[in-house]
């Protein structure tokens, strides 16, 4: 039909202007969000590298800003959870933008390690950081540590009414009285060490428990915040959460005190942060400086005088001196490269707390 | 924060049956490179719905039965449906009492309220959720969930039915009353019918933010479907728990879409037409003076004094600091940056639509308008899952680019566009673009000249509204933004995630302003578009 | 759909000659046009020829596709078959596609579709070539044509009454000095007395200037003051094309004459040239058919007449102010008893409506004495 000439020319019209339209809006867009858009081949002393991080962004960021100070080399940050971190970067797999991997827990990394992903830590890493901070493979290195704590309301319970075992928190006289954050990696990780520790049953039969009696927050902070308002009497939670808020307001925390479980209880769980280099890396000599730069020195002090109250696992850098001592903490003996991250997502699923 | 479509102007053809005759089946369907275009949208539009009902026929039924049939997606049911089964009536209770208060009454400083009873919608939900738990800490359950959703959303249901309120012919209230019934029997019989629609279409949207929101709910330790596949993602980035769950959700919306079209029956939103002199009658308040300012006054502090009271006093309490470092500004203009970019993209991607939808009505133009309402009712969190799978594994190259992000908002905005779009292209009739032909001009300097013209402001308000959506969008912005980015939200996000109350507020504040003005819009078009 | 789009043809559409005033051409020459909308069959075949400088009004009801002739002449819709040819030029046909904006035609719509976004002024700027001074003389200069005041180019039109809003398009239109004005209702949305005022003040200012038009409506009053000729459009086809006058006494079907205006139509039998029904013999003037037929009068053809030979009684009236429809029962048709009765021949007695400016005359039961003047039309008998 021959009006359709015309409409042609019209509609042409308009295609053309929303293809420019778009065209416009989307440079404008990435102008502004797209700092890795200048990677060049692999190479340039100052090339820009893209961290995926786990930690928490303000512990990241303070080594980012000293780091880029030092060398100059600008970073790029990704925040997110460990598991979310790890099985983005195996769906990515190759392709991904990712030149570093951060964590809180260890659990993440292995998955990651046993997908091939990671291209190994070098001999300056090795040197720095003592072996039991780093899977035996060398594909990754510990970088900090945490430890699991039974944060109470200090109340609510006497020293007496503590549990004696984080098994115990499945007994039903618990119900209804203490939190977590089981949507979150640190907790996963704690329930991965229970996993290795107890196996699968009566894990699972814990985490069954858990829903009946627990309460769950968002966030391990939160989960603190409640029980210092004395929504409950206890959490299981890293120990740092306290810390860090004591060290600020204390307004989360004033109500509150920790309980380490200690003798090799899978409560006592000392959970390895870990940092890798991913093989598809296009920057891999930045990305190495990157982790050297965080085991070392003066990235291991960062965790000694900074406000994130972590443990340092590297470069004889000692903890702060407000922290118990790690070797004080009798924690179980874990291999890091057995905690089975997707298992725990499963039963957890199943248990029904995700 | 769209408003159904029952508030749009639009003009009654003038133009005689034999012009329509006129318009043709080259007409009809349209020309066929807008077809083409449309069809792309629409099926563009259409890809978190394909996502998740491929990735459910690919789950095979045993998957489906243990992940789907589970005590913990019965709890997520429950507490789903008992928040849209609480919170939707309440939100039709307020809104309906708000406007008539505020339209049929004499109630004092009725003008005053009529606008403090829209600005509840210019605070984001989850900001308002920020300050109720500075104010109750303890406060979670499905009790908060109804609490703050309901203060958060009856703005949606108000603002509609105000619109029609305003501009309802008194003639049939008239007719009522000389047929011996009384003020009240006048309301629930003659006016009540008269508002189905516009409350039944603020209610879909407010069931609809419902199952969506994730933030509000996520900070009171209120599970839904939402939230629950959220943390999914956040545990196993795009597992098949998270996908089984979207599925459900979809499912749940699609529930919603299908309740709301029979509520509307065979009964279209109620157009506008030109020459009705709405001069609506009000009513003494007298005894009910002092109930009805109580009660409007409670409303007003408990959904705009209680947010605005805490996220200033953190302010105060913050102090100076909390406004230095870059990352504010950072933030600012990546949200800014966001917000045009998005907004453009998404009203040019609605201009032929919306050009279709009102030059050449038909049923081809129905069904990519019907696939653009489905889409646009999927939830960000399932809108964004899809994409990330769809990009990572399809289309590598725009991965974890602004693309993508501009996509999603796209599919989730796309509704507040088009609503607008049509209004404009209604008042810009193809006859005017047929007197520029006649006058010399080829049809692309016509369509320039004048149809594009004559559009420009409405898809300027459209665009506003898409704007002001993005501003205040949280989870398809978590999932899908390039590296290194931070928005207003994902930052006051991220802080108050961390019980950084203080240093989230800045955030809050400039989220709130940025939202004022496009809320004021909002109120002023349905007012325009109700002939005041 | 079927149809690609066609090449414009390399000649322009301006005319071969200049047309001399003594002699009439051809300016527009619709031929053998079809169109169809879906399954809809909306112009069925339609020749159509307008002469320079003429007026013609296409009439019809509501979906005869008279707007859709009209939209094809324009060029905003390409005809399935048949031609289209201005001034000599194919302008629309099988091998020949001119779109609208190269044509030279003025187009005034129903509602003027004025762009609400201009002034007066640069609404009718809009089409002049010229830009500043010389388009704001010409400006007021069309104004005038269109009798209204240059100060208006500075309002809106939505400050515009319709009818004022109407002839600032025709000024519009007429800016690039089309060839061909086409009107689409333009009158319609007006009420009453504007109507005919509006009327009146576009038709001397496009006769002034001499520029061919078409008018389409479905006014019939309006179709025929308006206009040098008259095209009747019924279901797709033009019925009847002839002047004013032509078509209204001597309409070439029942359906034509009835929707011209008010009819008395009696059942008569023809003879020679004489139709003999309740009002007497009445002179037809060459008759198609003979026998049974229907006989068609105007109301105005019939007179109250003292004396007449016509009788009646009044049934009822209807009182308009200047003038009363007066309903009038007629006595049977007189048989003379000696002579054999055909069983076809009608028997009258019919009950016809005739107006009168005296209202007091007729009251209801009066026997009145009519007389008829002028000659009848008839139509084959369809029962």
């Amino acid at each position: 039909m021959k009006t359709w000439f015309n409409k042609t020319v019209l509609s042409r019209t308009a295609l053309t202007a929303i293809a420019g339209v778009s065209v416009l809006a989307l440079a404008a867009c990435s102008g502004g969000t797209a700092p890795a858009a200048s990677e060049g081949a692999s190479g340039s002393a100052t090339d820009a590298i893209t961290v995926y991080n786990a930690q928490h962004e303000s512990l990241t960021q303070s080594w980012v800003d000293a780091f880029t100070k030092e060398t100059g080399i600008k970073v790029t940050l990704r925040n997110g959870d460990d598991s979310e971190l790890s099985n983005q970067i195996i769906a990515e797999g190759a392709k991904s933008p990712a030149d570093v991997f951060l964590t809180e827990n260890s659990p993440a990394m292995t998955q990651v390690e046993n997908a091939g992903l990671f291209t190994g830590i070098d001999a300056k890493i090795q040197s720095q950081v003592p072996a039991e901070y780093r899977p035996s493979t060398n594909k990754w290195t510990g970088i900090a540590a945490r430890s699991t704590v039974f944060a109470y309301n200090k109340s609510k319970l006497t020293q007496a009414q503590l549990p004696k075992s984080i098994m115990d928190l499945a007994s039903p006289e618990w119900k209804g009285r203490w939190a977590a954050s089981p949507s979150g990696a640190d907790f996963q990780a704690i329930v991965s060490a229970m996993l290795e520790l107890k196996g699968e049953d009566a894990t699972l039969s814990w985490l069954k428990s858990m829903k009946e009696n627990s309460k769950a927050y968002k966030g391990n902070s939160t989960a603190m915040k409640a029980v210092n308002a004395g929504e409950v009497d206890g959490a299981i939670i890293y120990h740092y959460y306290w810390f860090g808020d004591q060290a600020a307001t204390g307004e989360n925390s004033n109500n509150v005190a920790l309980h380490y479980f200690k003798n090799q209880d899978p409560g006592a769980f000392v959970s390895i942060s870990g940092g890798g280099v991913l093989a598809s890396s296009k920057h891999q000599a930045n990305a190495e400086k990157f982790l050297e730069f965080i085991t070392g020195k003066a990235g291991q002090t960062i965790l000694q005088t900074g406000t994130s109250f972590e443990y340092p696992v590297a470069s004889d850098v000692a903890a702060n001196s407000k922290l118990v001592p790690l070797k004080d903490l009798q924690a179980p003996k874990v291999d890091a490269a057995k905690l089975n991250s997707q298992k725990v997502t499963d039963l957890m699923t199943e248990a029904g707390l995700l | 924060m769209s408003i159904p479509t029952s508030t749009t102007a639009e003009r009654k053809p003038r133009s005689n049956n034999l012009r329509n005759a006129g318009g043709g089946r080259g007409t009809r369907s349209g020309p066929w490179p807008v077809v083409v275009l449309c069809t792309l949208i629409a099926a563009f539009s259409l890809l978190p719905l394909g996502y998740v009902a491929t990735m459910t026929a690919n789950a095979g039924w045993d998957t489906i039965e243990k992940l789907v049939f589970r005590p913990r997606v019965g709890e997520l049911l429950f507490n789903t449906v008992a928040l849209v089964v609480i919170t939707v009536p309440l939100c039709v209770v307020i809104g309906i009492a708000g406007a008539w208060l505020v339209e049929r009454t004499r109630l004092r400083g009725h003008k005053a309220w009529a606008v403090l009873l829209a600005a509840p919608l210019a605070i984001p939900a989850f900001v308002n959720s920020y300050a109720w738990v500075s104010a109750i800490p303890s406060l979670g359950g499905v009790f908060g969930g109804v609490l703050i959703s309901t203060l958060s959303y009856f703005p949606l249901v108000y603002i509609p039915v105000a619109a029609v309120l305003s501009r309802m012919d008194p003639a049939l209230e008239q007719s009522g009353s000389s047929l011996g019934l009384g003020p009240w029997k006048v309301f629930f019989r003659v006016v009540l019918p008269q508002l189905r629609l516009a409350a039944a279409g603020g209610a879909l949207l407010v069931s609809l933010h419902l199952l969506a929101e994730y933030g509000a709910f996520a900070m009171i330790q209120f599970d839904t479907f939402t939230t629950a596949i959220y943390d999914q993602f956040r545990s196993t980035f795009n597992g098949a728990a998270a996908n089984m769950l979207a599925s459900v959700l979809v499912l749940f919306c699609l529930l919603l879409l299908l309740g709301e079209s029979k509520t509307r029956g065979n009964a279209r939103y109620a157009r506008v037409g030109s020459g009705v002199q709405a001069n609506p009658p009000r009513l003494p308040m007298g005894r009910l003076e002092i109930p009805g300012q109580l009660g409007l006054a409670a409303l007003t502090v408990l959904a705009l004094g209680v947010p605005l009271f805490h996220v200033v006093r953190w302010l105060i309490v913050g102090g100076p600091g909390i406004w230095t470092g870059s990352a504010l500004a950072t933030a600012l203009l990546q949200t800014l940056g966001y917000g045009l970019a998005g907004a453009l993209v998404t009203t040019a991607l609605a201009f032929p639509l919306a050009f279709l939808a009102v030059r050449h009505p038909g049923p081809v133009t129905k069904l990519l308008e019907g696939a653009n309402y489905i889409s646009s009712s999927m939830p960000g969190i399932v809108v964004a899952l899809a994409l990330v799978t769809i990009s990572i594994h399809n289309v590598p190259a725009v991965y974890q680019t602004a693309v993508v992000l501009v996509a999603a908002y796209a599919l989730l905005f796309m509704p507040r566009a088009l609503v607008n779009l049509r209004a404009g292209l209604a008042q810009a009739p193809k006859e005017l673009d047929e007197a520029a032909q006649a006058l010399g001009k080829p049809p692309l300097v016509a369509f320039l000249k004048v149809t594009l013209r004559l559009t420009a402001p409405a898809a300027a308000g459209g665009a506003a509204l898409v704007f002001l959506g993005i501003v205040n969008e949280l989870t398809a912005t978590l999932l899908l933004a390039p590296n290194g980015t931070q928005t207003l939200a994902t930052e006051f996000w991220s802080l108050s995630s961390e019980i950084d109350y203080t240093g989230a507020a800045p955030y809050a504040l400039l989220m709130i302003l940025l939202s004022a003005p496009m809320t004021y819009l909002l109120f002023a078009q349905s007012k325009k578009a109700a002939g005041q | 759909m079927t149809t690609p789009r066609r090449p414009a043809p390399a000649a322009s559409p301006a005319p071969a000659f200049a047309p001399d005033a003594a002699h009439v051409t051809d300016h527009l020459l619709v031929s053998g046009v079809r169109k169809s909308f879906g399954a809809t069959e909306v112009l069925k075949g339609v020749d159509l020829t307008v002469a320079q400088g003429r007026t013609t009004a296409i009439v019809g009801a509501s979906g005869s596709g008279k707007t859709t002739l009209l939209r094809l002449i324009a060029g905003f819709e390409a005809p399935d078959a048949g031609s289209v040819a201005l001034d000599g030029v194919e302008v629309a046909g099988p091998s020949a596609w001119l779109p609208a904006h190269k044509r030279s035609i003025g187009y005034v719509a129903q509602d003027g579709a004025l762009f609400p976004h201009l002034s007066v002024g640069q609404n009718i700027e809009f089409g002049l070539p010229v830009r500043g001074r010389a388009a704001a003389s010409r400006v007021a200069e069309l104004l005038e044509m269109v009798s209204m005041d240059p100060a208006y180019a500075k309002r809106r039109p939505s400050q515009l009454s319709g009818g004022q809003q109407q002839r600032v398009a025709l000024a519009r239109a007429l800016a690039r000095q089309p060839e061909l004005m086409l009107l689409d209702e333009p009158f319609s949305a007006l009420d009453a007395g504007l109507r005919v005022a509006t009327r009146r003040a576009v038709s001397k200012t496009l006769s002034d200037a001499g520029v061919t038009t078409i008018l389409v409506t479905h006014d019939q009053a309006e179709a025929l003051s308006f206009a040098d000729q008259v095209a009747v459009m019924r279901d797709g086809r033009l019925a009847q094309i002839g002047s004013p006058f032509v078509v209204y006494t001597r309409p070439s079907d029942r359906a034509t004459a009835e929707f011209l205006g008010d009819a008395v139509i009696l059942e008569a039998w023809m003879e020679g040239s004489l139709a003999l029904c309740s009002l007497g013999g009445i002179p037809v003037r060459r008759p198609s058919v003979q026998g049974r037929v229907h006989l068609m009068l105007r109301p105005e053809q019939i007179r109250i007449a003292e004396g007449g030979n016509i009788h009646g009684r009044v049934v009822d009236t209807d009182y308009f102010g200047p003038e009363t429809t007066v309903r009038i029962q007629l006595a049977p048709i007189a048989v003379d008893p000696s002579e054999p009765v055909d069983p076809h021949q009608p028997v009258g007695g019919e009950v016809i409506s005739i107006r009168h400016w005296n209202a007091m005359l007729a009251r209801p039961g009066t026997q009145l004495s009519l007389k008829v003047v002028g000659e009848g039309v008839v139509f084959p008998w369809d029962g």
